[in-house]
């Protein structure tokens, strides 16, 4: 349990104060760069509140593919849940470039989820429009 | 870069360079534009020589952030000059210099050229490009004569050997950067063996731009001022230039208009086949815009890691990695579904 505010709820205050009054303020030559900031704080604030949902689901999908079940290690260590994440997209990544994925219907809505999960985190505006609906704001 | 510091040298080299008595910088202020290169516009008095009176010169150097696929200013400089001479609308370059104790870094100096770049503002105010079907159809004609350039060719020793298969040597290049980065990316992979697989057959080979895109050229009122951007020039596919072009990945929000935002196919393949003789092949040109996708997101997935710098700079570049990688990846899985791998 993290103290309240929690760093995902700061930076979107933050980002508030820069989007609303500070812009405002600031030369426009200065604005691109303030918009690169807050988009930057974005990307933050959702990994901090989603980031190791969309990995554990990344995560659960592979290790079923692969017939592995995560251990309860995964479940907590983060550093952990990383390592098993390279590890089993390193191998479906060398099977596909092997050829020996070609065409494959599971593999192919394996990888359509786990990209939309991305970039639900990093860029949610490029969804397709079904998508951000369901997705987190 | 200090630019200042290094005036006096710099000026004995324009005025060397020019045949002039002297040349004076009278004002250094940077340009934007260009996350890998430094742009400077230089103001210069020039007495005597070809120059002779004052010159707006643009100085580009490398800045800290190189991308490791572009070009060395020397072989870029090259690369600029056959495009001058095969008429492509270029800022003429002038001047290459190598040595080190100028400014610390190679560096070349051509004209300026005046006009608006970036993609967006390209896109939006249409009021910049004049008539825009015209401002497509002589695109289309810029790249032809782009494409006259085959190899061998004496300048341009220092290109890669051409490869007689030009989709396999891209993806051969993607997977080899995607394996340097370090992270598996399934999903690129999965597009990348698509591409392996319904690869079209080798054809003619050319000079190739490889950015040839909005964003990479200038026009002003009237319409086209110069090509940009000539770092990642290689011998390929003549076709995997159109297709980065119309790729749509490269439209900035005007998916409607399929050539670079500003126009339909239409007048862009319209201008390429009356200058360059050649038919368009639509195929050819979807597929390589499939590999737009896979190459440009493995060009982002670079430049984020290019953060070390910090600054500005790094802050672009990092977003530019976490930006776009994921969207183009989607675009790319889209593109390939099951059924698309049935075996013809």
């Amino acid at each position: 349990m993290r103290d309240k505010p929690d760093g995902a709820a700061l930076l979107d205050l933050a980002r508030a104060v820069l989007f609303d009054d500070l812009l405002a303020e600031l030369p426009e030559a200065a604005r691109y760069r303030a918009r690169m900031v807050a988009n930057a704080m974005a990307i933050a604030a959702r990994e901090i509140s989603e980031g190791k949902r969309t990995q554990e689901a990344d995560r659960d999908a592979l290790a079923a593919l692969y017939d592995e079940t995560p251990t309860p290690a995964d479940r907590i260590d983060p550093e952990n849940l990383d390592d098993a994440l390279t590890r089993l997209n390193w191998w479906l990544a060398a099977e596909i470039r092997a050829g020996r994925r070609d065409g494959d219907a599971p593999v192919h809505e394996l990888l359509r989820e786990s990209v939309r999960g991305r970039l639900r985190l990093a860029n949610p505006k490029a969804l397709p429009s079904d998508d951000q609906q369901g997705g987190n704001q | 870069m200090r630019l200042a510091a290094a005036q006096p040298a710099l000026d004995t080299f324009l005025a060397r360079s020019a045949g002039a008595q002297t040349a004076r910088t009278t004002e250094v202020r940077p340009l934007s534009g260009g996350a890998i290169q430094e742009n400077w516009l230089l103001t210069v008095d020039f007495a005597g020589g070809v120059q002779d009176g004052r010159q707006e010169l643009v100085l580009r150097t490398d800045a800290p952030t190189a991308v490791g696929s572009s070009l060395p200013r020397a072989h870029e400089f090259a690369v600029q000059r056959a495009a001058w001479q095969a008429g492509v609308t270029v800022a003429e370059p002038l001047w290459l210099c190598e040595d080190p104790a100028i400014l610390g870094q190679p560096f070349y100096v051509m004209r300026r050229v005046a006009g608006e770049a970036l993609g967006r503002r390209v896109v939006a105010d249409t009021h910049l490009g004049g008539d825009r079907s015209a401002l497509a159809e002589r695109l289309g004609r810029e790249l032809a004569r782009l494409h006259t350039i085959t190899p061998p060719h004496p300048d341009l020793s220092f290109l890669d050997l051409p490869e007689p298969d030009a989709a396999r040597s891209v993806i051969t290049t993607c997977r080899a950067y995607l394996d340097a980065l370090g992270a598996p990316q399934p999903g690129l992979e999965w597009g990348l063996r698509w591409c392996e697989k319904y690869a079209p057959p080798p054809g003619e080979v050319t000079l190739v731009h490889q950015d040839f895109r909005t964003g990479n050229y200038m026009v002003d009122g009237n319409g086209l001022t110069a090509v940009l951007d000539w770092e990642f020039c290689a011998w390929g596919d003549p076709m995997s230039d159109l297709g980065w072009f119309c790729a749509k990945c490269w439209r900035f929000n005007r998916d409607d208009l399929e050539a670079g935002g500003i126009a339909t196919r239409e007048p862009f393949y319209r201008g390429y086949e009356a200058e360059s003789g050649r038919r368009v092949s639509p195929e050819r040109v979807a597929y390589w815009e499939l590999l737009a996708h896979i190459r440009w997101a493995v060009i982002a997935l670079q430049q984020g890691r290019r953060t070390a710098a910090g600054g500005e700079a790094s802050l672009e570049l990092g977003l530019t990695g976490r930006l776009y990688p994921p969207a183009l990846e989607l675009a790319v899985l889209d593109a390939t579904p099951p059924a698309r791998w049935a075996d013809i």
